[in-house]
Formats: C-alpha cells, structure tokens, sequence
C-alpha cells in the first residue's frame, strides 16, 4: 500500500526536491510551507509521516505538536524531523519529547537517510 | 579710566603698600584721604567685585586684596553673600565638572566644588603639583605653558593625575578686568570613559576573534591562550584558565592556563588540575555560572566537591575571589571559563555580566573548532578508504576524490580530475540518466563500466545518494566497489 508522507519545510527548493524524490521513490506527498498550513492539511488528509522542518516562520515546532495532539484522528502520525540545528539543542527545547517524534535528521542529510527514516517509521 | 576706578586702584595700591597685615578703615582713610562712610562704601564695592577680602578682628574689620577672588565667594557664608554672588556660587558648585583658575606662575586662584571634592582644597598651590603631584617640568606644565608663552590662546589634552585618573583638560587665556591675564582651565575625568573605550576595543577584539575562529585554523589551544589574553585585557584577573569538555570520554583538559606561577612538582600541578577540574565539573552541573568570594576565616571547611575544590585552590594561590562560567552553546556543554583574581584585584558586577555576556560566543567559537577538528578526523577516514569515493556538485562535476578513486582510475593528483565531468570516468550506460535518477530520485547504485585515465576499463559497482542542505540539493556523493575492479586493463 502507497504510504504517504506529508512535507513541511519553508524553503521552496528543499520542498520541492524532497517532494519530487519521494514521488519517483513510490510515496504519496502532500505538500506544506509552514506550521499553519501543516495545519491546514491534516484537516484535509491524515499521512503516516510527517517530514518536518522545525526553523520556520510562524508557528513554532512545539506550537504544531500540541495542536496535532488535541486532534486524536492524529494519534498515530509520526513525525520525522529534518533541521540544521543541533540534536542536543532540539533536546534541550524539549521537542523531543512527544512520542510521535520518530527520528531527526540533521542538514545537510544524504536521500538514503532520509528514505531509510521513512522507510523505517512507515 | 573712570575715578571711581581711579579710587579703587589707590584703595588697592595702599592695602599692598601696608603689606600682607591688612589695613583697617582708619589706616586706609588716612593713606587715601577718603572720608570713612565713603571709603566703607568703596570697600564694600570692591569686595562685592571680589577684589578685597577682610577678615574681622574683634569689632573692627582689616582688610586684605583678595588673592582668589572667585574664591572668595565660596568662603563667605549665605548671609555674607551678595545675590550675585550667591547665583554664582551655586552654579560654579553644581557644575559637573571641574572648573579651575590659575595665574601665569601656576598658582591655582579658584577651583569649584567638584574639584575640591577630589584634590581638596588647593588654592594658592601650584596647579602642576596639586592635581599632577608632577615637578614644574613635566609635561602637564608644558601644555599650559603654551598659553603662557603665548603660543596658544587654548589647548586641549588628556593627561593622568597624580591618582591615575585620566583627565581631558581643556584651557583657554582669560583678560581680567584689570588688564592682568588668568587661565581658565575645565577639567573632567574620564577615565571610566577611556575605560569603557579600551573595553569595548578589547571586547571587539574578543569578538573578532571569535568570528575569525570560523575562517582560520586555530588550533583549540591557540584560540583558548588567545581568549584568555583578551578576556584578561577586558576585565584584569590575575590567573585564568579555559578547560574543554570532550562528552566522548566525559572527560575535562586544559586546552590554556595565564597568569600561574611556574611550578616544576608535577605531583602539585596534578593536584592543582584536579582541582580546577572538580570546580569545572560541579559548576558545569549546575549550569550556571559561580562567582565565590574566599574569605580566609572560613577556608578549609568542609563542604560540597565545588566548595572543597575552590578552597583548596584559594588556598594554594591566595586568592579573592573565583569566578567560573560555563562555557555552553544551546544544549551542548563546551567546558568552562576560571577566572580567579589574587590579592588587590576585585572582578564587579559588570564585569562579570560583560564576560557572561560573550560566553556563549567563545563556546561557539570552541564547538566550531571541536567540529572542524571532529570533521578532519572523519574526513581522514575518508581519505584511507580503500573504497574510492568522489563528489559532484548538481551539473555533474568532480568536486573531491579520495586517493582509492584516483589509484582505481590511474590518475597521480586530483587536479586532474577535479572540475570534470563524472561522464568522462565511466562507460556504456548512458550517463546523464545516471545523473538525471540521482537527480530525480536522490540516488543511484548499479555496475556500470569505468574508464581509466589510459583509456583501459574495468567493472565496478557505484552507490550514489544526493545531499540535500539547508537551501535545496548540495551535491552528490559516490562511492565505489573496489572488488569489482579487476583486470582488462588496455594492452595487457
């Protein structure tokens, strides 16, 4: 079964690349610019992951966790982290801590990490 | 000249005649044949003008040629004082800096309440020994003598006082009204100013550094001497040390010390390391910095491993106080910061804030070295790999091969094969589609035919994954088997 992965990043040729590459390696994508549209489109469709960027204008990455842990149609998405700060920094802000949050992946990544996570949490 | 100025002058010359006793009313009635109301009404004139003082004696009144005028006026009491006066007064006291008056011999004639707050009462001294404590030929003399020698109608310079204040003088020639000249000379420190300055020059200094630690290639060592020596021109310890925290060992080393007496016993140095390592880790546990105060009564006690530590420390170099800042960027603990000061040296409030303030610069100044150095040591790794690995950037051209690629595709340097196209190494499948999947899917990996620097080939096995950053795809990076390079090499 097609497995879907949603990605969250503001920089629109990252977006764009990861989205593309996923689409040629058999995954479903939705699309998201930022926190709020994220948002947005879990009102729309639920993925099985979501790739998510956490230094983005807008929400902050703690403010979207708690909003997906109000909705329980969310309770099993999980959530992959992709960013250019710190694991221990990210450990330190205490966004680590949700469950949901399956891996972090540090850029610059290679595509085989990435497809590995996904792989891996899906 | 007027007679009633004509009148005041004979007054004058007649107290000067009677000499340094003063002159009663009578004495001078008789001397300037002047009726005694009228006289009284002169004396009364020139005191007001600040020209004549007197002093009382009994019921009678001797009066003097006031030799500081301005002075004068701050003698008097309120009640003794004419409403000028007193308006004068009160601004020449409130003014927040000093204001001096001298004669061309140097003799101070008037210096305002914000002086003599800090030199006291100086009236009558020489200027350059009363606030210099300099002989007549120093330099401070010199300054001035230029409006003296009439080289300059003002000047304006910076000198140090006999306290070690830094003083920014500024004096210009003033005409009496009797035609004599006095120097009027505003004085102001502005030794936290200058202090400040040299801070803020060291802290840029400090910053600069740090920001260069991103270009050069410092060694840990170098740049933690060098943040000692900067943080020490800043704030003025007396010793100082930057210990590293490496979390793969868990482990504390001096990477810089300053300012230690030498010691030769290895055991005490040992013992004084352990020390400081003690402080550094309990310091480090707490997250936040420590500032101890060591008071000799109460050394020795026992305490807590922070406590035991610092007072065996203070013990060996009789020090004040101690000082310990953690040195974090987010999340990630780098080492610490000791600064501790001995006898004489006192580290305030701001100077601590100061140091805490650029901490987290200087452990990310230490945690970009800790990765490059971190980097290098992979980056080796890479380097004896008997796999031969290589980079491209998007357009498909060689940015780095590792000496296994260059040995499998005979060639001697990488010059030679930087900046290529990745077409020209292999064969037989059609490249660009290599390049479009890694492209298009974010890696590839397959056999494909490789094509030495001869023109010979061989079979090999490439794995290929793109590398995305912060701002969309980077490069790719490739890595071949070197097992299936075997045989059919042209000609053999």
């Amino acid at each position: 079964m097609t497995k879907t992965v949603m990605v969250v990043d503001d920089v629109p040729d990252v977006l764009t690349s990861i989205v593309q590459i996923l689409d040629a390696n058999q995954y479903k994508t939705i699309k998201a610019k930022d926190g709020q549209d994220c948002l947005e489109e879990l009102k729309e469709e639920i993925p099985d992951v979501i790739l998510l960027d956490i230094m983005m204008p807008g929400l902050t990455t703690q403010e979207i966790l708690d909003d997906m842990d109000r909705d329980s149609r969310l309770a099993e998405v999980k959530i992959i982290f992709m960013t250019a700060i710190h694991l221990l920094e990210a450990e330190e802000r205490g966004l680590l801590a949700s469950q949901r949050v399956v891996d972090f992946i540090e850029k610059p990544f290679t595509i085989k990490r990435m497809l590995d996570a996904i792989e891996k949490n899906t | 000249m007027g007679a009633e100025e004509e009148t005041f002058n004979r007054i004058i010359e007649a107290i000067q005649n009677i000499g340094e006793t003063g002159a009663t009313i009578d004495e001078l009635s008789e001397i300037v044949h002047l009726e005694r109301h009228t006289l009284s009404k002169y004396l009364g004139q020139l005191r007001a003008d600040g020209r004549l003082s007197y002093k009382r004696i009994g019921r009678a009144k001797v009066w003097f040629v006031s030799k500081a005028p301005l002075q004068h006026i701050f003698r008097l009491s309120e009640d003794e004082k004419t409403y000028t006066e007193k308006i004068l007064s009160r601004i020449l006291s409130d003014m927040p800096e000093g204001v001096l008056v001298m004669d061309f011999d140097y003799n101070i004639l008037f210096m305002n309440r914000h002086l003599i707050t800090i030199y006291g009462d100086c009236i009558g001294q020489k200027y350059y020994h009363a606030i210099f404590g300099a002989l007549p030929e120093s330099q401070s003399q010199s300054e001035i003598g230029g409006i003296i020698d009439s080289k300059a109608e003002e000047i304006e310079y910076h000198a140090s006082d006999k306290s070690g204040r830094t003083l920014e003088i500024k004096a210009r020639k003033a005409e009496n009204p009797d035609g004599s000249s006095s120097i009027i000379v505003l004085i102001s420190d502005t030794s936290e100013k200058v202090r400040r300055e040299e801070r803020i020059k060291h802290l840029s200094e400090l910053h600069r550094l740090l920001g260069e630690s991103v270009n050069r290639s410092y060694t840990m060592d170098q740049l933690c001497s060098t943040i000692l020596e900067n943080v020490r021109d800043v704030i003025g310890y007396d010793m100082g040390d930057i210990l590293i925290y490496d979390p793969g060992t868990n482990t504390l080393t001096c990477s810089a010390e300053i300012g230690y007496p030498e010691t030769e016993e290895n055991r005490r140095k040992e013992e004084v390391e352990n020390w400081k390592k003690s402080i550094v880790r309990a310091v480090n546990q707490r997250r936040g910095p420590s500032f101890i105060v060591f008071n000799k009564d109460e050394r020795n006690k026992d305490g807590d491993e922070l406590t035991s530590s610092s007072n065996n420390l203070a013990q060996e170099y009789n020090l004040k106080e101690m000082y310990v800042l953690p040195l974090r960027t987010k999340g990630e603990s780098h080492g610490a910061l000791l600064i501790l000061t001995g006898s004489g040296r006192k580290l305030s409030e701001e100077d601590r804030s100061l140091i805490e303030g650029v901490s987290e610069e200087i452990a990310g100044g230490i945690a970009k070295i800790k990765a490059e150095e971190e980097l290098r040591v992979k980056a080796s790794a890479i380097e004896i790999s008997i796999n031969p690995v290589f980079m491209a950037d998007m357009a498909g051209k060689l940015t780095y091969a590792n000496p296994s690629f260059l040995e499998m595709w005979a060639y001697e340097t990488e010059k030679e094969v930087l900046d290529r196209s990745c077409t020209e190494f292999w064969k037989q499948r059609a490249d660009d589609d290599i390049l479009a999947e890694v492209r298009g899917k974010g890696g590839w990996m397959g056999s494909l035919i490789g094509v030495r620097k001869d023109g010979s080939e061989f079979k090999t096995r490439l794995s290929t994954s793109l590398i995305l950053g912060t701002k969309g795809p980077l490069q790719f990076v490739a890595v071949a088997e070197s097992r299936f390079a075997s045989g059919n090499k042209k000609g053999k």
